[in-house]
């Protein structure tokens, strides 16, 4: 192989609550017992990953005023399972989001500096804004935040956390802070964070949230994993850290993707399909059917066609998750007239439009396709989201991650006492407290 | 009251300060190190107390109580973990979850030891009090903390035990009549939506709350499953100290027998002596003497680990010097872990789904 990789980094992404986990193949086991994610991590550990990663719950998905019944629904607290996996891995990094807004920064600055401290310098903080009065029901504050001030706010807690955990770091006793969004006088307790910081990942796509990403961020976990998609995002988003004195590497890009294995490519595309018309069961294709076209559809037959008037605007409300149905008749148009061409009933058509993984086919071809992405600077490596729990990474370790090794895309071992921030290959000096903030990178963006 | 045998053993736990841990080791190395010797030793529990900013009384390198708790979990077998929280500058919906998962990690060993904050607690933590718009009065923490309790164990109930279905034949991985909103509203705060979190082991883990005085003796004698009797105290237990408990202890089981919430699954809370570190073992088996004779049944003891008192080997000797008060440990793990809930290591009956008994009662009634 005369190709010179760049070296992988690889996130595993314990599998969700939506409709790409799979609940219905008898090898799916619990998203809520210890024991699976005990089984994840270590898997992913074996396979020498950066890190794992956790998403967040705050409110079971509704829709119309209705909790969601059709996908997997239902987690553990997202600081609480980093913090019992700190015991049960060694090398393994654990990264979680957390949102900047149901949570007080005192507090948790210190519950990061614990996980941290408790996993010997491991961990990462994935920021997120969560400024909506649905999930602010849950929490004392409601739903108080205006939308326009979710990074203002992200960027004073995030700030004032480095502060908290400068202070712990150099032994002084208090901090006190005054801004637009926090008022607080804290008389420091809390461990020396090993790190410093935990190392900070963001994934808001917006222009608001690049800026963001582009002051604060030492990784991105972004939704951009097809090549021409990936190559432009990481392109715009390194662009911006020059304007604030920041180095290319110091902002790892990392798109979330799905994989299917197979034993040859025929075989794996057989396989994507497969688990495509488990991810889309007769009830989901109705419901996406629902969403589109705004109202219940309550005698719909999956497998017949489409429903044959237009869709109306907006009569579907879901909470809790992000719907892409920009011009839902301009969609439903798409979708009879490709339904007629290819002779396809509804239920047909919604598991043939479900997006496929971004990588399929052999162990080798999986390999390749994910070392050259990072060669041709798509990104820094992938956050990978199996489709089942908590086996979704077994095959993919055993037999991808020798692949990655032999084209020298990977590491072949953990480096010990290695941090997370070490292991991701960041400059020692992240972003500090008086770093040029997310206005900075606008202003030098439109300078 | 009815006297005990001060010869009975009675159970055992240990309150430790999370900034008191050995600095000699990683912090898990000697959180893992403290929890075994403690397991070893036969304790029913291991408290640790924690306070989101430091005072005069405690260390700078606290860990957060609720994660040095999750991390035990997987890393020890029999011992209840208890993580101490402050009511009022956390938030409910948190609280609850992260007690679950300290539930489902643990099997079941999960508790919680609630208090209200201290004035800096109040300054330290941003807007969650301030936004109730309230005074922070003794009286309103009071409400607080009892409407906090209150809105926990909705969300710990608020998924019935079978609301998992992956069913099929109908594409449903949920039930959702099997899950409740607590649609709770107190004065200081609302919670509408049901827990993220499925419904854990012990469904609702113990709840234990420490009284230095009567502020907290209604939300104790209401809502404990253990209240734990810690009067003002001098280096060694005396008859002052006795009459101070038996006082607590009245007030307590006087505020139970006048309301006690739904959720209790006994008429009272147990009553527990907190020893302080001062009396040692000595004076721990005096404190029990003592407490007996001032006519006070007590169901265990729970001893302070002073400053210097948290090496796994103090904490052993500290468990073999008091030997016959406590009660002798479980069978020993065979194969594997012993499988005790903390709920029944406490002698606390099992907590039903209050949604699910009906349901299963309605089902009763048709057949």
């Amino acid at each position: 192989m005369s190709t010179s990789f760049r070296p992988v980094h690889l996130v595993a992404h314990f599998p969700g609550v939506n409709s790409s986990t799979v609940w219905s193949a008898p090898e799916s086991g619990s998203q809520i017992d210890f024991a699976s994610f005990k089984h994840f991590a270590q898997t992913a550990e074996r396979g020498l990953f950066d890190y794992l990663f956790l998403a967040e719950g705050l409110r079971l998905r509704e829709q119309n005023g209705k909790i969601l019944e059709l996908d997997v629904a239902g987690r553990p607290n997202t600081l609480s399972v980093l913090a019992a996996l700190a015991g049960v891995t060694e090398h393994l990094g654990l990264v979680g989001t957390l949102t900047t807004t149901f949570n007080e920064p005192v507090e948790l600055a210190r519950q990061l500096a614990s996980v941290d401290a408790l996993s010997g310098g491991r961990l990462g903080w994935n920021v997120v804004t969560s400024p909506d009065a649905f999930h602010g029901a849950n929490f004392r504050r409601g739903g108080f935040l205006p939308y326009e001030e979710r990074y203002e706010r992200s960027e004073e807690f995030v700030r004032l956390a480095k502060q908290l955990w400068d202070a712990a770091a150099e032994g002084r006793p208090s901090v006190s802070h005054r801004g637009k969004h926090f008022d607080v006088e804290a008389a420091v307790r809390q461990p020396v964070s090993p790190q410093r910081y935990p190392v900070i990942v963001q994934a808001g796509d917006s222009p608001a949230g690049r800026d963001f990403a582009s002051a604060n961020a030492e990784v991105i976990f972004s939704r951009h994993s097809t090549p021409a998609d990936g190559k432009a995002f990481y392109a715009d988003v390194k662009g911006r850290l020059a304007s604030v004195g920041r180095s290319e590497d110091s902002l790892k890009i990392l798109p979330g993707a799905g994989f299917v294995l197979g034993d040859s490519l025929a075989d794996a595309a057989e396989n994507a399909e497969r688990i495509a018309a488990q991810q889309v069961s007769a009830a989901t294709a109705i419901n996406t059917l629902e969403q589109l076209w705004g109202q219940p559809l309550p005698d719909f037959d999956p497998d017949g066609p489409l429903p044959s008037f237009d869709p109306v605007q907006e009569g579907v409300v879901r909470h809790g998750q992000v719907r892409h149905f920009k011009d839902p008749k301009a969609v439903a148009d798409r979708w009879r007239s490709q339904a007629q061409r290819e002779g396809l009933s509804a239920h047909q058509l919604i598991i043939k439009n479900t997006a496929r993984p971004a990588f399929i086919g052999t162990p080798h071809q999986v390999a390749l396709g994910i070392a050259e992405a990072v060669a041709d600077r798509q990104a820094d490596g992938f956050v990978l989201v199996p489709h089942l729990t908590p086996t979704g990474l077994d095959g993919f370790v055993d037999t991808v991650i020798p692949e990655l090794q032999d084209l020298g895309a990977f590491r072949t071992d953990y480096v010990p006492g290695q941090s997370l921030r070490e292991r991701l290959g960041l400059p020692a000096d992240p972003p500090g407290v008086g770093a040029p903030d997310a206005a900075a990178v606008a202003a030098g963006r439109t300078a | 009251m009815s006297t005990t045998d001060p010869a009975a053993p009675v159970r055992l736990a240990l309150s430790l300060d999370t900034a008191n841990l050995p600095t000699d080791a990683a912090p898990l190395t000697a959180l893992r190190a403290l929890a075994e010797a403690a397991e070893a030793g036969g304790a029913t529990a291991l408290i640790l107390r924690d306070s989101l900013v430091t005072d005069a009384g405690h260390g700078r390198l606290g860990l957060d109580a609720s994660l040095a708790a999750a991390a035990l979990a997987p890393l020890t077998h029999t011992v209840g973990l208890v993580p101490e929280i402050a009511s009022a500058v956390a938030e409910p919906f948190h609280t609850a979850t992260s007690t679950q998962t300290l539930d489902h990690a643990s099997l079941g060993r999960a508790g919680l030891a609630l208090r209200t904050p201290t004035p800096a607690e109040l300054v330290a933590s941003g807007e969650r009090w301030a936004a109730s718009g309230l005074d922070a009065t003794e009286a309103a923490l009071a409400t607080d903390a009892a409407d906090t309790l209150e809105a926990i164990a909705r969300l710990w109930e608020s998924w019935e035990p079978e609301a998992i279905i992956r069913d099929k034949d109908s594409g449903r991985f949920l039930d959702r009549e099997r899950i409740h909103n607590p649609g709770f509203s107190g004065a200081s705060f609302a919670l509408e939506g049901a827990s993220i979190t499925p419904r854990s082991p012990q469904g609702r883990p113990p709840v234990l709350i420490t009284l230095h005085d009567r502020t907290l003796a209604a939300l104790a004698g209401q809502r404990a499953d253990v209240a734990v009797l810690a009067p003002a105290a001098a280096s060694l237990p005396d008859d002052a100290w006795a009459t101070g408990a038996r006082a607590l202890a009245d007030a307590v089981l006087a505020e139970a027998a006048a309301e006690r919430s739904a959720w209790a699954t006994a008429p009272a809370p147990q009553l527990w002596l907190f020893v302080p570190s001062a009396f040692g073992p000595a004076g721990a088996r005096e404190a029990l003497r003592l407490a007996a004779a001032a006519g006070l049944a007590v169901d265990g003891l729970l001893i302070e680990l002073g400053e210097h008192d948290t090496t796994a080997a103090s904490v052993a000797s500290l468990l073999a010097a008091l030997g016959g008060e406590v009660t002798p440990p479980g069978p020993a793990p065979s194969g594997g872990a012993r499988l005790t809930t903390l709920r029944a290591a406490l002698g606390l009956t099992p907590a039903l789904n209050p949604f699910a008994a009906a349901r299963q009662h309605r089902l009763e009634e048709a057949s």
